[in-house]
């Protein structure tokens, strides 16, 4: 039992797996309160926060692969064709995480001006995917409200979403051996 | 170039072409897909319906708050609307039980002969590009994918996707829905009767278009049973008869009307007004049984050459205020799975 729960500590050193519990607590919350929850008829997006939030935080190449594990997630749970969610919460954190190519290293209202941004690119490569793939319908004036009220709220949300996403990504301290600790 | 540059790069191309690979076997019905759905759907259940719980005080709070204002007008209205529709409850009653009987006895297909069951909505979509809701029925109440689901007031939507104990629903204002729809010209077209209150004027009989018949006068016999007989007496306002035109009708999204395009070109268009009741069509390859009621014409945008009008229709079921449902255990012959 002791062994498990060692087993268990340790798989939670390491990000991705951190990122894995961090993203089903999140897609909890948007598949309960933030689906029975609207503003002018829009329901707010955790998901794409927390991908815009990781990329923003770690930059364009962890970013994306933290996107594209949260979009995968999301997938599971959508009725829309799978791989679009993934596709498009990679693009979320990649225009998120090229805030760091601007600067060396971001100040937070830089930080969050970059969720907000890549949160409504998100909201516009959704429907553009989505025609892409067939499923028509969805470009249209109505998108622009979606787009502003999701960036709002994100922009809003997002402190505690760097917060978050900072805790999940960060790196476990190195390990150190037995003999390299006896010498120290 | 710099060397994070095709790092980056390489990262990039191999995440898109995992999702274009994942759209692909998605996009071609890939048993991969629904399994990993299925799987995920059951494990990730408790999860949500734990979450639904913790978060119900907050979401009613938040409902509290911003519909306060238009439940109360809403109430209002509603208590109006009773009032108004008590009296005729009773006659529209007695109609449609003659109109069974009648396609009974015809064998014609008709909804009473369909079992239902019935299922609350248990959750919304997520996202803000699908218009779909969640129902807490499944496959162990007989659900099928397909399957035409409607509420007191009429069509609501499909059923797309089914677990053992939840099911996916489609909405009728979805892009991606479409169905077979019949337009039927409201039943005194020519004005003679507009409102319960006024008084009504009786249509002037003409002759009748289809020869041999007298309204009133001319009676159709058919045997049922071997020495039963039943009459069915033709009404004496023949001219009153309901013109039927059928088209495709599609959602159009969140707070847009549905539209109904490729209208049957016809001489006899111009019977379609404002007003005009919308129904399923039915038919071998519809994906729900005739005669469900779907709406009223709002509005007809005429088109020209020879596209045809396009008709605006305004639902009568309230799609976004949804809470009991019944589904028809219809299963449309296009959506069962070839053996």
């Amino acid at each position: 039992m002791s062994d498990f729960l060692v087993y268990v500590v340790r798989l939670f050193t390491r990000p991705y797996a951190r990122l894995s519990l961090l993203a089903l607590t999140v897609l909890a919350l948007q598949t309960t309160v933030f689906a029975d929850t609207s503003l002018a008829g829009v329901h707010g997006q955790v998901m794409v926060l927390l991908a815009a939030c990781c990329g923003a935080q770690m930059g364009v190449e962890r970013g994306v692969i933290a996107g594209f594990v949260i979009g995968f997630m999301y997938d599971l749970v959508l009725t829309t064709p799978f791989g679009v969610a993934s596709m498009v919460l990679a693009i979320v954190a990649a225009t998120a995480g090229l805030s760091k190519t601007f600067f060396m290293a971001p100040p937070w209202w830089a930080k969050c001006l970059a969720v907000a941004i890549a949160s409504i690119v998100g909201e516009v490569a959704f429907p553009l995917l989505l025609n892409v793939v067939g499923v028509e319908g969805w470009m249209d004036a109505r998108v622009i409200k979606v787009c502003f009220v999701v960036g709002t709220l994100n922009l809003l949300l997002s402190p505690i979403g760097l917060a978050l996403a900072s805790w999940a990504m960060k790196l476990a301290p190195p390990r150190t051996s037995k003999r390299s600790a006896s010498i120290a | 170039m710099p060397r994070f540059w095709f790092s980056r790069l390489r990262v990039i191309a191999l995440l898109t072409l995992t999702s274009i690979v994942l759209i692909t076997l998605d996009v071609r019905d890939s048993p991969i897909i629904d399994k990993t759905r299925s799987v995920f759907d059951k494990l990730f259940t408790p999860v949500e319906s734990g979450a639904r719980t913790i978060t119900k005080p907050f979401v009613n709070a938040w409902h509290g708050i911003t519909d306060y204002a238009e439940v109360r007008d809403e109430n209002r209205r509603l208590r109006d609307l009773i009032a108004k529709q008590q009296g005729a409850q009773i006659a529209a009653e007695a109609s449609i039980r003659e109109g069974q009987e009648l396609l009974a006895l015809n064998g014609l297909p008709n909804l009473a002969g369909i079992d239902s069951v019935s299922a609350q909505v248990v959750g919304e979509s997520s996202l803000n590009y699908t218009q779909t809701i969640e129902i807490n029925k499944g496959s162990s109440s007989g659900l099928r994918v397909g399957m035409a689901v409607l509420n007191a007031a009429g069509l609501v939507g499909k059923i797309t996707e089914v677990s053992e104990n939840r099911s996916l629903v489609m909405l009728i204002t979805d892009p991606s829905y479409t169905i077979a729809v019949k337009i039927v010209a409201p039943y005194n077209d020519n004005g003679d009767t507009t409102d319960s209150t006024t008084t009504t004027t009786q249509p002037v009989v003409t002759t009748p278009s289809i020869p041999g018949f007298t309204p009133n006068e001319t009676a159709y016999t058919t045997t049922t049973l071997p020495g039963q007989t039943t009459l069915v007496t033709i009404p004496s306002q023949i001219d009153g008869i309901q013109w039927r035109e059928s088209g495709a009708l599609e959602g159009r999204g969140p707070g847009n009307d549905p539209v109904i395009r490729f209208i049957e070109d016809s001489t006899r268009f111009g019977q379609i007004q404002v007003g005009s009741r919308v129904m399923t069509a039915g038919g071998a390859f519809s994906i729900a049984p005739p005669g469900i009621v779907v709406g009223t014409v709002s509005r007809i945008e005429e088109r020209g050459g020879t596209l045809g009008p396009i008709l605006h229709v305004r639902l009568t079921a309230e799609v976004t205020n949804l809470n009991f449902l019944r589904i028809l255990l219809y299963q449309p012959s296009t959506e069962i799975p070839n053996k």
